[in-house]
């Protein structure tokens, strides 16, 4: 019973982790991201597309981290380039993924509420694929960050872009690179919902997990040990209320299903003060050459 | 005066390449966008009935949009108008449909506890912003997460009309005493007194933005507490307090779906739709100014409304509305864009 | 021409499509193996020079010839590959990164896919141990010293081969045992065959340490002379273009009974460190008593705590009788306190609000609220208008938003304010700050009416010379205490320095 309850932990806690894994790499560069949702939603609705298209789930995966990366671009050229408000930016984002995900469930298939089903993704053991590749890219982004020239280039821009400026790096393309990173990891973790763990789109299916993966991140104290603790604690939130709900049948459901946002809440008021968020994060920064 | 002229131009600007960028969608469906645009336009604004939904779809966005707007005046981002639209309601429900008193079970009391439930819901994130230093942005979102799983719970336990074993996820009808009046009941749609309300909420929250202390110490709060600590403005206060009226104002959006009978006086599924996360919309597109709100409120509702009759009369899904409003946003939110465009003749360097 | 390493000939320099003119017609000449002074006020167009030299601005007009070669230098990346380095005065390190790591931004040594953080670390060593700066290479930067931050900056340059270095300011935000160091460090450089050129408005350091001095006002350079020939007056003069006083005259005011009084302050700083250690000192009617010390020296907390902004642990402060710690910063005020904050655009105005509005700022609800809910407006305009006229705040618009103000005039504006509160007693935290020295003349008289209205005056700043100029009484503080203080009449450069470093002098 317990190792179910640790598999359906790693299940859980896969989609948040790899959409905040992408936040992270966003901010620490410095640019804020809300949008993760978005993104996320529209990894999970062209993972499902694709791999109706083509019949082939893995291709799906690919598309679906296209969607994502492609929303990030939008984002990042209007933070970036037009310095633009980035919350905003990010809540139109969310927007838009939404609308535009039934929008095209009405086009493509007529449907209202969900695409039919399309090919999964296959497992290993009684794991998804895709969550392997996650908890694989979770390991390779502390390597990433802290022990490669492009890791070190972001973890400066985000603090000190000036700084780096001065001694010659492009801060806009290291910070293009990143946010689009996000954007595609964040479309992994869609791609997850829709043909790893399901093997069909329902509509908002994402159902706020690119916020839960925005309060990991806050919560990971934007690090990738952080994060992974953060969406690890988050995970087993989420599995253990099927289980709770089974054991404790006089607690209505919905309150079980409160409790990943009440523990973000507590986590927040209790952790804030000592996660300090990169410095130059959110501001945009003006090159005069 | 050149800047303020500037400054309108861009959300006139947004909303006409969206309408393009809309029609290049309704093209690429095989339909005419003419045609589509002239059904989502007389849909939304000929006729008296088409008038009537276009103003009741607005009155709660007029509301949400303050809310975001007077939290921006505090330099804070209220994302939470959804989870206190929702809180509003359910107190309005409750009170309405429940409660036998006639002496609470009226109007102006019923919008009374709205308002306050708004105002608690939202002081919570001002709590913890003003005194954890929590972003609202995360907190508002959690407690929107929170406030629609209560949602779902009132309506299949406590207010369920007909108790949990009842017929469907609704609230009872309020009494008539909470009922706002009607406005223009030829036309069978809800269009009620609310609306007016939402005008006076306008005045009032331009009221104290201009003319009052209260809107002095807000916006200096807004635009650099530092200074306004060094001042000996209770900061921390002001915060709270200014959420709190943000949350409050959204909540009166909540209160008018109920007591203003578009759902026939029930609190049902879906009826609080999107509204707190138009407001963020209204309130950007306004350009934060009240009188902005109103314009964007309508303008958001007539797509919406004309949207229906666009997908009734011809084969565009309406869904195109959303996308429209997100390309609003976004274009919003490159404002620099234009800016620089519109500079390009000044360039150096 | 080969003798000149450096020349910048008719530089001028646009913004704006020409609207504004930072560099008009610039020529400079370095000589090499020298150690050339660029000085100027606020906003005279050296700082944009530099950047020009360092590639982060281009040129509208004019060339650059570096060893006598036409060169143009596209970005700081260039300048580097031609030796030319900058230490800013604000330090371009990234505070979360190590020493090795700040070393090797930009130009990162690599092993296969990865990071070789060792060869970056040996980097460092060898840099440092060439010219003998001592560092330690995996030291985080935003644990470091200020003095050791500044070497590592140095470190940084040379690392890059950097023959010809400028400093901006640098010896800005130094304790003058750092600032000692740092003239023997440039005197190691010119022997290892550099040439240095630094930027510096601190007149007595120009003439101590450099060969040659140009002076640049409004953009264009106005003169240009060795050292050996200037002296304060003639650099001065060619900097604000009219003769300058140096000490304002000080009124002889009787000073009159204790008005405020410090015992045992002890105030904690946000991480929990003690920065005020058990102060101790009182201010007199019409006393100015100035508070000397390099910043982060428990200044700012100081003031925090006197001003209610921040708790005191421990300790009392008596105003005229009344206790002042625990109170509110409003009812702080009330009690007759007005304050001049350091950094006035941060912590003093708003800079959305208009003139009018700023005017009000603090007494909004004393003195303009009509009922309890609103405010006069008709009121805050009529003497908005008045303070302009007296404190003579230009342009006279009380609508133009505060932001639009020149600095002396924002100044101008919060000084106003503060002086007409009704107090007895005045803080005031660098009064002079991004002031030009031509207002600095009338921002010190202020300071001076002050004393002569019988007020008790407490300035804090970190430019020495003013500090002397205006107190009667200096206390110096480092680490948090007075390390002590000192009659104007008994005052030197020296005993202050020996304070300010913590040490302790010979005489009492």
């Amino acid at each position: 019973m317990l190792i179910s309850l640790l598999m359906a932990t790693l299940r859980q806690a896969a989609p948040i982790l790899i959409t905040a894994i992408g936040g992270m790499f966003s901010e620490v560069a410095g640019v804020i991201n809300i949008g993760l949702e978005g993104m996320m939603l529209m990894g999970a609705f062209s993972a499902a597309v694709v791999s109706y298209y083509t019949g082939n789930a893995y291709v799906g995966i690919l598309g679906g981290m296209i969607a994502g990366g492609l929303m990030a671009g939008i984002h990042a050229v209007l933070s970036i380039k037009y310095k633009g408000n980035q919350t905003v930016s990010g809540v139109a984002i969310n927007l838009f993924a939404s609308g535009f995900t039934v929008f095209m469930l009405r086009v493509l298939f007529n449907q209202s509420g969900n695409t039919p089903t399309v090919p999964k993704v296959g497992t290993i053991g009684n794991v998804s694929i895709i969550v392997i590749l996650i908890y694989g890219v979770a390991i390779w982004s502390h390597y990433f960050l802290y022990k490669t020239k492009t890791g070190l280039r972001m973890r400066a821009v985000g603090e000190h872009p000036l700084a780096a400026d001065t001694v010659g790096i492009n801060v806009a393309k290291v910070r293009y690179f990143s946010v689009i990173m996000s954007g595609a990891l964040a479309g992994l973790g869609g791609a997850y919902l829709s043909i790893g763990a399901l093997s069909q789109f329902t509509k908002e299916m994402s159902a706020g997990r690119g916020f839960i993966a925005l309060a990991a991140l806050v919560f990971g104290k934007w690090t990738p040990k952080g994060v992974l603790a953060a969406s690890l604690l988050f995970g087993f939130a989420d599995a253990g209320q099927t289980l709770i709900q089974q054991y404790v049948d006089f607690i209505p459901p919905q309150f079980i299903q409160m409790i990943p946002y009440i523990l973000t809440l507590l986590a927040l008021a209790g952790v804030v003060g000592k996660a300090v968020a990169p410095s130059a994060a959110g501001k945009p920064y003006e090159s005069n050459h | 005066m050149k800047n303020k002229l500037k400054d309108m131009m861009i959300p006139v600007l947004a909303v006409f390449i969206a309408l393009i960028i809309g029609a290049g969608i309704i093209g690429y469906l095989g339909e005419s966008p003419l045609n589509a645009y002239y059904y989502l336009f007389t849909g939304a604004f000929v006729g008296q009935r088409a008038i009537a939904r276009t103003l009741l779809e607005a009155t709660p966005m007029i509301f949400t949009g303050l809310s975001v707007l007077f939290a921006f005046k505090a330099g804070m981002f209220n994302i939470g108008g959804q989870g206190q639209v929702i809180m509003g309601g359910l107190i309005a429900a409750a009170v309405g449909a429940f409660v036998h008193n006639a002496g609470v079970n009226n109007v102006f009391i019923i919008l009374i506890l709205s308002g306050l439930a708004g105002f608690a819901w939202a002081a919570i994130a001002g709590f913890l912003k003003a005194k954890l230093g929590v972003h609202e942005v995360i907190s508002t979102i959690m407690l929107n997460y929170i406030a629609m799983n209560f949602e779902q719970y009132a309506l299949n336990y406590p207010l369920k009309a007909g108790g949990p074993s009842g017929p469907s996820p609704q609230t009872p009808p309020v009494f008539e005493s909470a009922r706002l009046m009607q406005l223009m009941p030829q036309t069978r749609e809800a269009f009620n007194i609310g609306f007016i309300l939402a005008i006076v909420a306008v005045i009032v929250v331009w009221f104290i933005m201009e003319k009052t202390i209260l809107g002095y110490e807000i916006k200096a709060v807004g635009n650099n507490p530092t200074s306004a600590e060094n001042a000996g403005i209770n900061v921390p206060w002001i915060t709270a307090l200014s959420l709190g009226i943000a949350g409050s104002l959204a909540a009166l959006g909540g209160a008018e779906r109920i007591l203003g009978g578009v759902g026939q006086y029930t609190y049902r599924q879906g009826i609080m739709a999107s509204y707190g996360f138009d407001g963020i919309a209204v309130a950007l597109l306004g350009k934060n100014h009240p009188v902005g709100a109103v314009l964007s409120a309508i303008l958001f509702a007539a797509l919406r409304v004309g949207g229906r009759s666009m997908q009734f009369n011809t084969s565009v899904p309406s869904q195109i509305v959303i996308i429209l409003q997100a390309i609003i946003i976004l274009l919003i939110a490159a404002e620099n864009m234009f800016k620089m465009i519109l500079n390009r003749k000044k360039v150096s360097e | 021409m080969s003798e000149y390493i450096l020349e910048m000939k008719n530089i001028r320099k646009t913004f704006l499509g020409g609207k504004v003119v930072a560099n008009d017609d610039i020529t400079l000449k370095i000589e090499k193996g020298e150690k050339h002074a660029i000085v100027g006020e606020n906003g005279a167009g050296k700082s944009t020079l530099m950047k020009i030299l360092n590639g982060l601005y281009h040129p509208t007009s004019g060339e650059v010839y570096y060893h006598g070669k036409g060169v143009k230098i596209e970005g700081p990346g260039e300048a580097a590959k031609l030796g030319i380095g900058m230490v800013y005065q604000h330090f371009m390190l990234v505070p979360t990164l190590s020493v090795a790591e700040n070393m090797v931004l930009g130009v990162e040594p690599k092993k296969g896919l990865s990071l070789d953080i060792n060869t970056a670390r040996e980097e460092v060593k060898r840099v440092s141990e060439k010219y003998g700066l001592a560092i330690d290479p995996d030291a985080i930067i935003s644990d470091l010293s200020v003095g050791m931050q500044q070497r590592v900056e140095i470190l940084k340059i040379l690392f890059k081969g950097a023959n010809l270095l400028v400093f901006d300011e640098p010896t800005a935000v130094l304790i003058p045992q750092e600032v000692k160091e740092l003239y023997k460090i440039m005197d190691n450089l010119i022997a290892e065959g550099k040439t240095i050129i630094f930027i510096s408005h601190k007149l007595q350091e120009v003439l101590d340490i450099s060969d040659n001095i140009t002076v640049i006002r409004r953009g264009k350079d106005v003169a240009n002379f060795p050292t050996e020939e200037a002296t304060k007056e003639k650099i001065a003069n060619a900097m604000v273009g009219r003769p300058v006083l140096f000490t304002t005259e000080k009124p002889e005011v009787e000073m009159g009974r204790e008005l405020v009084s410090v015992n045992n302050l002890l105030v904690k700083n946000n991480k929990g460190i003690i920065a005020v250690d058990e102060v101790n000192f009182d201010i007199r009617e019409g006393e100015i008593l100035g508070i000397a010390g390099v910043e982060g020296s428990g200044q700012t907390e100081l003031i925090e705590a006197l001003t209610g902004l921040r708790k005191a642990e421990a300790g009392t402060v008596v105003l005229e009788g009344e206790a002042l710690l625990g109170k509110t910063p409003k009812k702080i005020t009330l009690e007759g306190v007005a304050h001049i904050p350091e950094d006035r655009f941060k912590r003093a105005a708003v800079s959305e609000f208009s003139v009018r509005d700023n005017f009000a700022f603090g007494v909004h609800k004393e003195k303009y609220s009509k009922n309890k809910f609103m405010l006069n407006f008709a009121k805050m305009a009529e003497e908005a208008k008045h303070f302009m006229e007296k404190y003579d705040v230009r342009p006279r618009e009380i609508n133009v938003g505060f932001g639009r103000l020149s600095g002396g005039n924002q100044q101008k504006v919060i000084v106003a304010r503060e002086l007409e509160k009704e107090h007895k007693f005045i803080i005031i935290a660098q009064p002079t700050r991004g002031v030009d020295i031509g207002a600095i003349e009338s921002i010190h008289k202020m300071v001076l009416e002050e004393k002569e209205k019988g007020k008790a005056v407490l300035v804090v700043s970190a430019e020495l010379s003013e500090i002397m100029n205006l107190s009667d009484r200096i206390a110096v503080m480092c680490g948090g205490k007075i390390t002590g203080i000192l009659d104007r009449a008994d005052a030197t450069e020296e005993k202050i320095g020996i304070l300010m470093a913590g040490g302790k002098l010979d005489e009492k």
